[in-house]
């Protein structure tokens, strides 16, 4: 029978350190447990933005807290990669449909391990309040714990005054601020427009304009969710975001990059604007992200080969 | 203020703290010895030596006081000098050699008194944060009681009311021929507070239509500054912002010489349980994050200051530093030092108190509101063992899937209500009743009950029970009501019920009957196979049935 199936093409694989080697190298040493070596690679990553993206891949290691909280009590950056790891622990644990656990347990084993990221990262902060990897991921646990959204914009707050224009840190309080959490869309867009106004050129701060309106995308239903990316001034303030970021010659293509242009390729394809997600695929290549793609259900890899697919 | 300072002198080695002022003299003799200090079986003999050493003192002319505290006994007298200074002499010639012709007397009086004390929100916080030891005996009914012997109490007397490990408060200066003729002996270290292994911040089942938080801090100015903002921010919240309070109350309770417990609650409407939870924790994040307003702040140490100079100085700061000097803490001199620690308390220190509250809180709540996910709702064992040898024992009912398993080195039970364990050197306390009732109490406070005529063979159980928990801890109470042992009944067709339970029962039953079935109607091929196979299979049955008889035992 398999003989007789049409071989579907050839779907690119996700890679969560989306292709960049100190990443890479990064989750290797997790895996392996050679903690001085992983310890090193980040401390030598000092811009903000790029310890975030390490510290968001290294989610993706299994058994990181099996042997890191042996390290962390006695090295604060180890701690920190207990608490970002434990974020991403958790979400696994909620969204695991695995017969091991019932809906119930599922969420109570979430609540668990965000409890102890939120622990482990306040005690960062406190040893080191500039920390801003800490603070940003911070902002996510305070939605998963659901906490009060003046708990969320403190912590948002706190990273922004220590860096202002942090990816993760804004990434995660616009999502915070999203309808299907505990936000709005007015509250939503106010926060990816003024972001993205005060971003130079170049910044993927631009990019939460696509990803504000994927988030309406996702809330609509069958043909109003379609053609709301198809409105004119959608498409206008898409194209115009995707001019002073990912299109921008002075593009600021920092580790972690191909999230961004991910996100401005499903707007786009989404938007049916053609030439600009085939110019967006263009520069992106295989480089899918589980993220924006992921979001509107079945295989993200697949919606990815789909939809480029439909442009070029 | 009165700008006085503490005045300090000795008197039969023992120190003596006072400040002048009009007035009776007021006494206080304290002693460094309290609930904290006392072993689960032996919990209330200090209570008890202390009733027994006022019993008869109290007179109009002078009246008289005790109590004891975690850290603490106090000894209070009033009246003329020349009465205090009877009464102070012959108060310590009772403790250095104490009497205990009035015992009986006085166990009663203080059983009668331990029935009607309620639980108390602080009692349950420490229950849960220190278990069966330490400041967590404060919620223990005083077993003591039970186990007081006059050799035990008189050995716990010179101990605790030596020279050494007293001090003297007084309201004015020592009267002429004041004695205080102790036994000589040394000043009884505080253990430092040991909290339960648990993860925090948790949350437990307390009291109905209420809720209480606390967490722990070091003892300083800024603690009760914190712990004042806390409450303030409760009453905002609850009370006065969303209505569903009644009137936040705060506790501060030292429970080793340089820690506190740091305690408020409030009263909640009934519909409000859930959120009150969330919002209560929300007050307490705030100050963590945020620290208390400066302006709130401000105002709250100016009254405080103020408050100091409301009551005349000589009526309590010797008291204070008589308890601080027993801590083994620095002493406050004058209510100007006093006022000047302070004054100088910053919006940063009460904001790293709330942290320090935050990383052990503890929240009580009406079972109704329990499971906010920002708490580890806490209610059973982490550590529970299932030892690996031992007698097992099966529940009377045969419809309870309970299991009692009781090793050399522990007991494990497993019942409805959950699973426990208790390892026997580990054990702080065996309750003991006459009808055979036992409570094993683990230092965290959690319990393994064994109740005899819940199981098959249960006195066996008792009787090993008896023999492996040490003797010194085995507490030994009167006999309980009828209706508070529990009984088992077993009807017909509960047994007929716990017999389809168990198909080892009846599936052996219904393939014979199968089998006699076939052999009768089926072709004669059919059956001389069966018949074959039928030696076979009784043979692995007769294994099997004694096997699992081995493995039971």
């Amino acid at each position: 029978m398999k003989l007789l199936r049409r071989r579907a093409p050839s779907v690119p694989a996700i890679d969560p350190c989306m292709g960049d080697p100190l990443a890479r190298s990064f989750c290797d040493a997790l895996g392996r447990r050679d903690w001085p070596t992983a310890r090193q690679i980040l401390l030598g990553t000092d811009h903000p933005d790029d310890r975030c993206f390490l510290l968001d891949a290294c989610g993706s290691v299994p058994d990181v807290q099996d042997w890191i909280s042996t390290v962390a009590a006695a090295d604060p950056l180890a701690q920190l990669v207990r608490g970002c790891h434990a974020v991403a622990w958790a979400w696994q644990a909620r969204g695991q449909y695995s017969v091991k656990y019932t809906q119930a347990e599922q969420f109570q084993l979430f609540f668990e391990r965000l409890r102890l990221a939120e622990s482990s990262l306040y005690d960062v902060v406190e040893a080191n309040p500039d920390e801003v990897a800490a603070w940003a991921f911070l902002v996510r646990t305070a939605r998963g714990l659901q906490l009060d959204l003046e708990d969320g914009e403190f912590r948002f707050q706190q990273a922004i005054s220590r860096h202002a224009t942090n990816l993760k840190a804004h990434a995660e309080w616009l999502q915070t601020n999203c309808q299907k959490w505990s936000g709005s869309h007015d509250r939503m867009f106010h926060l990816a427009r003024s972001a993205a106004t005060a971003a130079p050129d170049g910044n993927m701060l631009h990019a939460l304009i696509p990803l504000a309106h994927l988030e309406v995308m996702i809330e609509l239903e069958g043909t109003a969710s379609r053609l709301y990316l198809a409105r004119p001034e959608v498409q206008a303030e898409l194209r115009a975001a995707a001019d002073r970021s990912v299109l921008h010659p002075a593009a600021d293509l920092r580790p972690g990059w191909p999230l961004y242009f991910n996100t401005f390729a499903m707007a786009f394809a989404n938007a049916g604007d053609r030439p600009a997600a085939a110019a967006v695929f263009a520069r992106l290549g295989d480089q899918i992200t589980a993220n924006p793609w992921g979001y509107v259900g079945g295989n993200p890899a697949k919606n990815f080969r789909k939809a480029r697919a439909n442009v070029t | 203020m009165s700008g006085e300072k503490l005045r300090t002198t000795e008197v039969d080695g023992v120190p003596v703290y006072w400040l002048p002022g009009p007035g009776a003299l007021r006494a206080n003799l304290w002693f460094r010895a309290g609930m904290a200090d006392e072993p689960l079986p032996t919990h209330g003999w200090l209570h008890l030596l202390e009733h027994l050493a006022l019993h008869g003192r109290d007179s109009i002319r002078t009246p008289v006081n005790g109590h004891v505290s975690l850290l603490h006994t106090a000894f209070d007298v009033e009246g003329e000098p020349d009465d205090v200074v009877a009464h102070l002499r012959d108060l310590c010639r009772w403790l250095s050699d104490p009497v205990f012709s009035d015992l009986d007397h006085e166990r009663r009086v203080l059983r009668a008194e331990s029935s009607r004390r309620g639980g108390n929100p602080v009692g349950s916080h420490l229950l849960w944060r220190y278990g069966a030891r330490g400041a967590g005996l404060a919620e223990y009914d005083e077993f003591g009681l039970h186990t007081a012997e006059p050799d035990g109490l008189r050995e716990l007397a010179a101990r605790a009311f030596a020279q050494g490990n007293a001090v003297l408060a007084l309201s004015g200066p020592p009267p002429a021929g004041l004695e205080l003729p102790l036994r000589p002996g040394p000043r009884m270290i505080p253990a430092r507070s040991v909290q339960c292994d648990q993860p925090l911040p948790g949350g437990f089942a307390g009291r109905p239509t209420a809720i209480a938080l606390s967490g722990t801090a070091g003892r300083s100015s800024e603690a009760g500054a914190m712990l004042r903002a806390f409450e303030r921010g409760l009453q905002g919240g609850l009370r006065h912002g969303s209505g569903v309070g009644y009137s936040a109350w705060s506790s501060y309770e030292l429970v080793d010489a340089d820690r506190a417990m740091l305690t408020v609650g409030m009263d909640v409407i009934p519909e409000a349980l859930r959120s009150a939870v969330s919002e209560s924790i929300a007050v307490l994040r705030r100050l963590r994050d945020r620290g208390p307003d400066p302006v709130e702040l401000r105002d709250d140490l100016d009254a405080r200051i103020r408050q100091f100079g409301t009551q005349p100085a000589h009526q309590w700061l010797p008291f204070m530093a008589a308890r601080d000097a027993l801590l083994g803490t620095p002493v406050t001199s004058s209510v100007e030092e006093l006022a000047a620690e302070t004054d100088a308390v910053t919006a940063a220190q009460v904001r790293e108190v709330a942290l320090s509250v935050w990383r052990d809180l503890l929240v009580s709540v009406d079972p109704e509101g329990a499971g906010d996910p920002q708490l580890t709702w806490l209610g059973s064992p982490l550590d529970v063992v299932k030892p690996s040898d031992g007698r097992r024992f099966r529940p009377i009912h045969p419809e309870s899937k309970g299991a009692l398993t009781v090793g050399a080195a522990g007991v494990y039970r497993e019942a409805a209500d959950g699973r426990t364990s208790a390892a026997y050197d580990e054990v702080v306390g065996m309750l003991r009743y006459p009808d055979g009732g036992r409570q094993l109490i683990r230092p965290d406070g959690y319990q393994v009950l064994v109740e005899p005529t819940l199981w098959h063979h249960g006195v066996q159980a008792v009787a090993l029970l008896d023999a492996g928990v040490p003797p010194a801890l085995h507490i030994r109470l009167p006999e309980r009501p009828k209706d508070q042992i529990p009984y088992v009944k077993v009807r017909r067709i509960d047994t007929f019920r716990g017999w389809l339970n168990r198909p080892v029962v009846w599936v052996p039953f219904l393939v014979l009957v199968i089998l006699a079935a076939v052999l009768t109607i089926a072709p004669s091929e059919i059956g001389s196979l069966l018949a074959r196979a039928l030696p076979v299979g009784i043979a692995i049955a007769v294994v099997t049935f004694f096997k699992q008889r081995r493995s039971k035992k």
